[in-house]
């Protein structure tokens, strides 16, 4: 199903105005999910998607590994029974040997089927004559559950294949499936010829399929700034669903980062369409995760007509700071909302510049910047006359702390009269110039895991400042997002409290305020500080902190 | 000797009660490694930061030195350093009376500490012994200092044979009894808890061990420590001790250590290991002992 999904608002129509209300593309408005491209699902009437029910014919052995019992891989799962891939014995002592075929997840097993290799159709002494059919669960995968054994299948020439159907009903009539992962075929009696083959074996279920997916778009007819973003779904133990959203024409696995529930659209913007895309996936044969809304907000309204920038240098020492200048080209026309905040993302940048047009801005006069929340980037807001009205070159000196292999940054910006009329602020995500780049290479041998940790003030009162004394440290050397820890001992080494922040490899600030874990303040003495990366061993750093009150 | 061995082990993982206060002073080589459960360790120099009712029987003076580095894989690794002396009074109106003075010292970055200790103790009977003890402690903070007094009470007290080959010895101490906080924070920043310590000091057959169990501010803590002889001359002393706390996320400590006696000197050596606190290098004390003959 190439067709994407096409959707026209018609709202849209009376968007042209600067106060045009934010809008939203939702589900409801556009019919569901009925023109998406799909896989391995089932969209109902009421825009409900799950996975999609097992075709009663469906051989979910096919493509699935299958072994023998030295675990060396053999062709019987490949959809093929000719002479090129079927299973011949190389032993004339058959009896006791077993193959295994995994299927991935459990799954409500409802019939096996195993077919003879294509020797045996001319040779019939190479048949099978006897065999069990048993089945594990993953959780247990030990321990095996018979299906089905026919000791003595003496019907010459035609039982070409053995067939291990069983079955269960309900009460009703519907049928039960064993519920399991691995099925063994184990060969208990052969025929007249010493040797034995095999063509494949099939394996047929119950329930829902295991994964599936679904891809969709919002399109409009003119660019728009994309606000928040949000899904609704149940997901049960062992079913889980993954949202993405991006804008047309990428690659939503690779280039856009999964959300949750409700977030900022993070795509370059202004846009004229939003794909996303759920994948669904379950580990039991009867659960199924469900979507059953999307809903995309958006201002037609932009906050800037369009918003490039690149950075510069592009190369960094790893582990030191290095001097930066971002460069930001904003085009502003009569109809947008103009830009009161500038959000650099991706670096806790310590400012020392800021241009409009090669005029310098005074910090706390013509604007403010404030570290955010994540501590990996800093907004600026430009106050009292000073915003961006029209079209400007804004350049931002400073220096940062690079301690990745490569670092992407960004440049968001934002309206402060849009906020008060949405209640929240909707960034417009600027792009990356065609002759710079966002993206900073850091060389030199990578930083610690632990570095330049330092804590301040000491010796430290609980009852004098502001009361904490902030631990400062860089974190290098990590690709994901870990627990940092930063645990106090007394000296003579019994653990008094420990403060755990999660993140990425960053400059990281943690206060304590002096207490321990029964919230008392601790007494004055000499502490021992460790900070460490939850799960990675061998590289800390430890100190003294005095505490004196 | 096995059954020796496997009681610290058990103890150690069994062992329910003490305070978790901060406090490191110039206790010696030989009371760390046996995890500090010197309450009812008698006639033993050592004995004076635990029980100043310890050493009342003692004839002739005792001195130690004792020194000691913590966590040398830090940068600036703190120092302790200390002394003490024991004095029986050979005649004079005062005699009968053991004194006892004991200083420790302790140097950290933007920290030191000094604890000085004057006590005295007394055989009351032939089975019982007392001794009262005044210690005040200070450290001293860029800017800032304070000092503290306490008053210590203890008790020693002989059971004897209580088998032909087991010697029994039970000891009690009531710590920080008096408390006086000269502090010009206006907190009472350095006030020690006060802290009830009962011991025991079980003798079998040239193997001694030792039994604290202490409890203060709502936390007790249990101490445990075995010193036996080594070689055929038993001059050479091999110890274990271990800490446990009530509160099992304070985490243990596990110490050892050897001593040697020649003559009348005798050389510690101790090693503790704060379970809590690995890969700094734990915390490593030395102590000389002179013991007058």
């Amino acid at each position: 199903m190439k067709q994407a999904g096409y959707w026209v608002i018609a709202a849209w129509l009376c968007a042209s105005g600067t106060q045009a209300e934010l809008l939203t593309w939702s589900v409801d408005d556009v019919g569901g999910f009925a023109n998406a491209e799909t896989g391995g699902i089932q969209v109902h009437p009421d825009s409900l998607v799950i996975l999609a029910a097992l075709d009663n014919d469906r051989n979910l052995a096919l493509g699935q590994i299958a072994v023998d019992e030295y675990d060396k891989t053999v062709p019987l799962t490949d959809g093929d029974v000719s002479l090129g891939s079927e299973w011949i014995s190389g032993t004339p002592n058959v009896f006791g040997l077993f193959f295994t075929v995994d299927l991935g997840v459990d799954r409500a097993i409802q019939r096996v089927h195993v077919r003879a290799g294509a020797t045996a159709l001319s040779q019939p002494e190479y048949f099978v004559r006897g065999y069990r059919i048993q089945a594990a669960r993953a959780a247990t995968p030990q321990l095996w559950h018979q299906l089905s054994e026919e000791r003595d299948n003496r019907v010459l020439n035609f039982d070409t294949e053995a067939d291990a159907t069983w079955s269960v009903v309900r009460e009703d009539g519907s049928p039960i499936g064993f519920q399991g992962r691995f099925v063994r075929l184990t060969v208990i009696r052969q025929d007249r010829s010493n040797w034995i083959t095999l063509g494949e074996i099939e394996v047929f279920g119950i329930g829902y399929e295991s994964k599936g997916w679904i891809e969709d778009v919002f399109t409009s007819d003119r660019e728009v700034n994309v606000g928040r973003v949000r899904w609704t779904s149940s997901e049960v133990d062992g079913a889980s669903l993954e949202f993405r959203a991006g804008v047309e024409d990428i690659d939503l696995s690779g280039a856009v980062e999964p959300y949750q529930q409700e977030t900022l659209f993070v795509g370059s913007e202004p846009v004229q369409s939003v794909r996303f895309r759920a994948d669904l996936s379950s580990e039991a044969p009867f659960l199924t995760p469900a979507l059953t809304r999307v809903e995309v907000e958006y201002d037609p309204t932009l906050v800037a007509r369009t918003v490039y920038g690149h950075v510069e240098p592009v190369v960094a020492t790893k582990g030191s700071r290095t001097q930066l200048r971002y460069t930001i080209d904003v085009e502003i026309s009569e109809d947008d909302w103009g830009v009161d905040l500038l959000w650099i993302d991706g670096l806790a940048l310590d400012i020392q510049d800021v241009r409009v047009d090669g005029r310098s801005l005074k910090s706390g006069v013509d604007f403010t910047s404030s570290l955010t929340e994540d501590r990996e980037g800093r907004v600026i807001q430009f106050v009292g006359e000073e915003r961006l009205d029209r079209n400007s070159m804004v350049e931002v000196s400073g220096a940062g702390l690079f301690v990745r292999d490569e670092t992407t940054l960004s440049v968001r910006v934002a309206s402060l009269e849009q906020e008060s009329r949405d209640k929240f602020v909707n960034w417009q995500n600027g792009k990356e110039s065609d002759y710079g780049s966002w993206t900073v290479a850091s060389i030199g041998s990578p930083p610690k895991l632990v570095n330049l940790v330092s804590v301040s003030p000491e010796p430290f009162s609980p009852y004098e400042g502001e009361g904490q004394a902030m631990f400062s440290f860089v974190i290098g050397n990590i690709t994901e997002s870990a627990d940092i820890v930063l645990e106090l001992f007394t000296l003579d080494g019994r653990s008094v409290t420990k403060l755990v922040e999660n993140g990425r490899a960053r400059e990281y600030e943690i206060p304590w305020d002096g207490r321990d874990r029964d919230r008392r303040i601790v007494k004055p003495g000499l502490y021992l500080y460790e900070v460490r990366v939850a799960g990675m061993s061998g590289d800390w750093q430890r100190g003294t902190l005095a505490v004196a009150y | 000797m096995a059954w020796h061995y496997k009681l610290c082990v058990l103890a150690l993982t069994i062992s329910a009660p003490l305070d978790a206060a901060f406090e490191f002073n110039g206790k010696g080589a030989r009371s760390t490694a046996l995890g500090g459960a010197m309450s009812a360790a008698a006639e033993n120099v050592d004995g004076l930061w635990f029980n100043p009712a310890v050493n009342a029987k003692l004839t002739t003076w005792q001195v130690v030195t004792s020194h000691a580095l913590l966590y040398p894989g830090l940068n600036d690794a703190p120092t302790l350093h200390s002394t003490g002396v024991n004095y029986p009074m050979p005649s004079g109106p005062l005699t009968g009376w053991t004194w006892q003075v004991a200083m420790s010292f302790l140097n950290a970055r933007h920290w030191e500490e000094q604890v000085a200790l004057l006590g005295c103790s007394r055989q009351v009977h032939p089975r019982l012994a007392t001794g009262v003890a005044l210690q005040t402690n200070a450290w001293k903070t860029v800017g800032l200092s304070h000092r503290v007094w306490d008053l210590n009470l203890g008790g020693l007290y002989e059971v004897g044979w209580i088998h032909p080959e087991v010697y029994l010895r039970l000891s009690g101490v009531v710590g920080n009894l008096y408390r006086a906080n000269l502090s010009s924070s206006g907190e009472k920043a350095g006030l020690s808890d006060r802290e009830l310590t009962l011991g025991a000091n079980i003798e079998v057959q040239e193997t001694f061990i030792y039994l604290d169990w202490g409890y203060s501010s709502g936390r007790g803590e249990m101490r445990v420590g075995m010193d036996s002889g080594v070689g055929p001359s038993g001059g050479l002393r091999l110890r274990l001790g271990a800490v446990a706390l009530s509160s099992p996320r304070e985490g243990k400590e596990i110490d050892v250590g050897l001593g040697h006696q020649y003559g009348p000197w005798r050389y510690d050596y101790s090693f503790t290991y704060p379970v809590e606190v690995t890969g700094l290098g734990g915390i490593h004390r030395f102590s000389l002992v002179y013991e007058a003959k």
